[in-house]
């Protein structure tokens, strides 16, 4: 006898679900739709005063950079929202959770299985995302250079290596984003919807503080602060003493988020 | 590539992440290793509470509950709405946390997904289900949770016993309520558990399914397992179950076996054209007078009201029929509903 609520076999119950298959398809027609977007607005030379996006249509390097710019700061963060807010919210609203926990499965277990599960889900959406970011940027905008909005660019293979920098550092920045979606997940009971929205909501609402320089010594607490580190990745030489604080600060909260989620899944009373 | 001493200033966080990821990889592990470890006692019942109370706030929805079920029972708990059924299940499921007392289940105390509960099939309340998967895909699902292999789980047995086989590879999202009452059946009997906690299993099935689900609960006790199932349907009780429970506003009124009700009270009223000609050839009768305890009867003046006096009301329904009585018409009150009535009327102690 194996482990109850074995990670495989939550990771394709996860997969088998519609609303789960129309994210992952979301990962493919997003980047899509913005490659044309800018294609076509780059043809009319309405970028000129949009640097972000002139740099983006540099190269397939730079597309997927933009990419993951927008996507590391909404597209993305609401993905990982609804995919950790739904984790337990959604099986008590189908009236499942008791029936998994009479299984039976440990609180613990549950709530750590299925987070690994969904990190598990998470990667392979970014994944296929920048994959898609690349491909597109590939086929609009040609290779290239990585060029940052300033400094030398990296060129070949190290400007492949930059880029998986690049999204693993979005990989695990996200984490944080999914242990605060499971932890309203476990307080929410059995309405997924405010677990989704609160946590895309406290995320802008991090972002939006980060914002205030009256209030620096408090912002750098913040686990948003450093969402764009990644970006240093970029240049040709480049510090990474911002992506590893980066890294630490999401680590962290992920876990002080999951073990409080935990310890609130542990006291409660499951009464669907 | 990386600016002059820029990883020497990265070293702390690195570090601080390294930890973190070694920490977690730990207890992933750990978890993943640990069995939930059962709190044995050499208790024999099939499942004991032992003064078990459930407060919320202010409120308590248990008070005190002790009873022992034995192996091989089909308990009916009784009770009117609020009295306490679907939180006494939860708490032998571990799904609340009593405020004092426990459950135990085979002498084993049960804790929030303590391991002795793989023996035990929980339906509880409304059904539980992926709406998006087939009746065959959700209770796969359920089992490999269990981390089991698929062969143990008698799913076609499991099926069948609950009536879902014609149902199983239709969208759960598409059933009827009855065909979700039935796959919740099903997934509590996977595996064929030795103690099956249902609540309301008659809810959205019609009186012939109704029946049948007695007939094979009935059936399952038999191979000595032990069924626990509430049910407002007291019609049940007589035919199916072994032992009662009454609950009314959280406390445990009545206790025992069903025989034990019968003798107490219930009565059969009999519609007849001729009383004085009805009662004469009904008590010359051969399977009346093979009762094993000889009805009380008054005659009325179109009517007979048998006493029960411990028969089933099975058994003397059988002896009117057998006397060939015209019998316009029948009313039973059920010994078991009069207790129930009795216990939980207002006021009662």
């Amino acid at each position: 006898m194996t482990g109850t609520l074995p990670v495989r076999i939550e990771l394709e119950r996860q997969l088998s679900r519609p609303s789960v298959r129309v994210l992952l398809g979301l990962m493919v027609v997003v980047p899509c739709v913005v490659g044309l977007l800018l294609r076509a607005g780059s043809a009319r030379s309405s970028l000129d005063g949009n640097l972000v996006a002139a740099v983006g249509t540099g190269s397939a390097g730079n597309f997927t950079m933009l990419s993951l710019y927008g996507g590391a700061q909404l597209f993305l963060v609401i993905t990982a929202a609804y995919l950790f807010g739904e984790s337990i919210a959604r099986e008590s609203e189908w009236s499942f959770l008791r029936v998994l926990l009479t299984v039976p499965v440990t609180r613990t277990r549950l709530v750590l299985h299925k987070f690994a599960a969904l990190v598990v889900l998470l990667f392979g959406a970014v994944a296929v995302y920048t994959l898609v970011s690349y491909v597109v940027g590939l086929a609009l905008f040609g290779g290239g250079d990585l060029t940052p909005i300033s400094g030398s660019g990296t060129h070949g293979a190290a400007a492949i290596g930059r880029l998986l920098m690049m999204t693993a550092y979005v990989m695990v920045y996200l984490l944080w984003v999914g242990a605060l979606a499971v932890l309203l997940s476990v307080l929410a009971g059995d309405n997924p919807a405010l677990a989704t929205l609160g946590t895309v909501a406290i995320t802008l609402l991090f972002h939006a503080i980060g914002g205030l320089t009256s209030v620096r010594a408090v912002v750098e607490t913040l686990p948003t602060h450093n969402f764009s580190a990644w970006l240093d990745a970029a240049r040709g030489t480049f510090d990474p003493t911002r992506m590893a604080w980066g890294l630490f600060t999401s680590l962290f909260y992920g876990s002080c988020l999951v073990v409080l989620a935990i310890a609130a899944f542990n006291v409660r009373d499951v009464r669907r | 590539m990386f600016v002059g001493g820029a990883l020497s200033d990265a070293a702390v966080p690195l570090a601080g992440t390294a930890l973190i990821v070694v920490g977690w990889v730990v207890v992933l592990l750990t978890v993943r290793a640990r069995r939930p470890r059962d709190i044995a006692t050499d208790d024999s019942a099939m499942l004991r509470v032992h003064h078990l109370t459930k407060r919320y706030g202010a409120r308590t929805s248990l008070r005190d509950i002790s009873f022992a079920v034995q192996r091989g029972c089909v308990v009916a708990l009784l009770g009117p709405n609020g009295a306490g059924k679907t939180t006494l299940l939860r708490a032998i499921a571990g799904l609340i946390h009593p405020s004092a007392g426990s459950a135990y289940v085979m002498g084993r105390r049960i804790t929030p997904g303590a391991a002795v509960l793989a023996r035990v099939g929980v339906a509880i309340e409304e059904p539980g289900l992926a709406p998006h998967l087939s009746g065959r895909a959700n209770l796969e699902f359920l089992w490999r949770a269990s981390g089991r292999p698929m062969a143990e789980a008698q799913l076609e047995l499991a099926a069948e016993l609950a009536g879902l086989t014609p149902y199983l590879d239709r969208r759960a999202s598409d059933y009827s309520q009855g065909m979700k009452q039935r796959l919740a059946l099903a997934g509590a009997m996977l595996g064929l558990p030795e103690l099956l906690l249902l609540d309301e299993p008659t809810n959205g099935l019609d009186p012939t399914q109704t029946r049948e689900l007695g007939a094979t609960l009935a059936r399952y006790a038999d191979s000595g397992r032990t069924v626990v199932l509430a049910s407002h349907h007291l019609a049940e009780v007589d035919d199916v179950c072994t032992d009662v429970l009454v609950l009314h506003e959280g406390e445990l009124r009545w206790c025992g076996p069903v025989s034990e009700v019968q003798h107490a009270a219930g009565t059969i009223t009999v519609g007849v054209a001729d009383p004085a000609g009805a009662l004469r050839r009904l008590t010359s009768g051969a399977a009346w007078q093979a009762l094993p305890h000889q009805p009380q009867f008054r005659v009325g003046a179109r009517t007979i009201v048998i006493d029960l006096c411990g028969n089933t009301v099975r058994a003397v329904l059988a002896a009117v029929a057998d006397s060939g009585v015209p019998v316009d018409s029948v009313r039973s009150s059920s010994p078991v509903g009069d207790l129930y009535r009795e216990l939980t009327a207002k006021g009662s102690p």
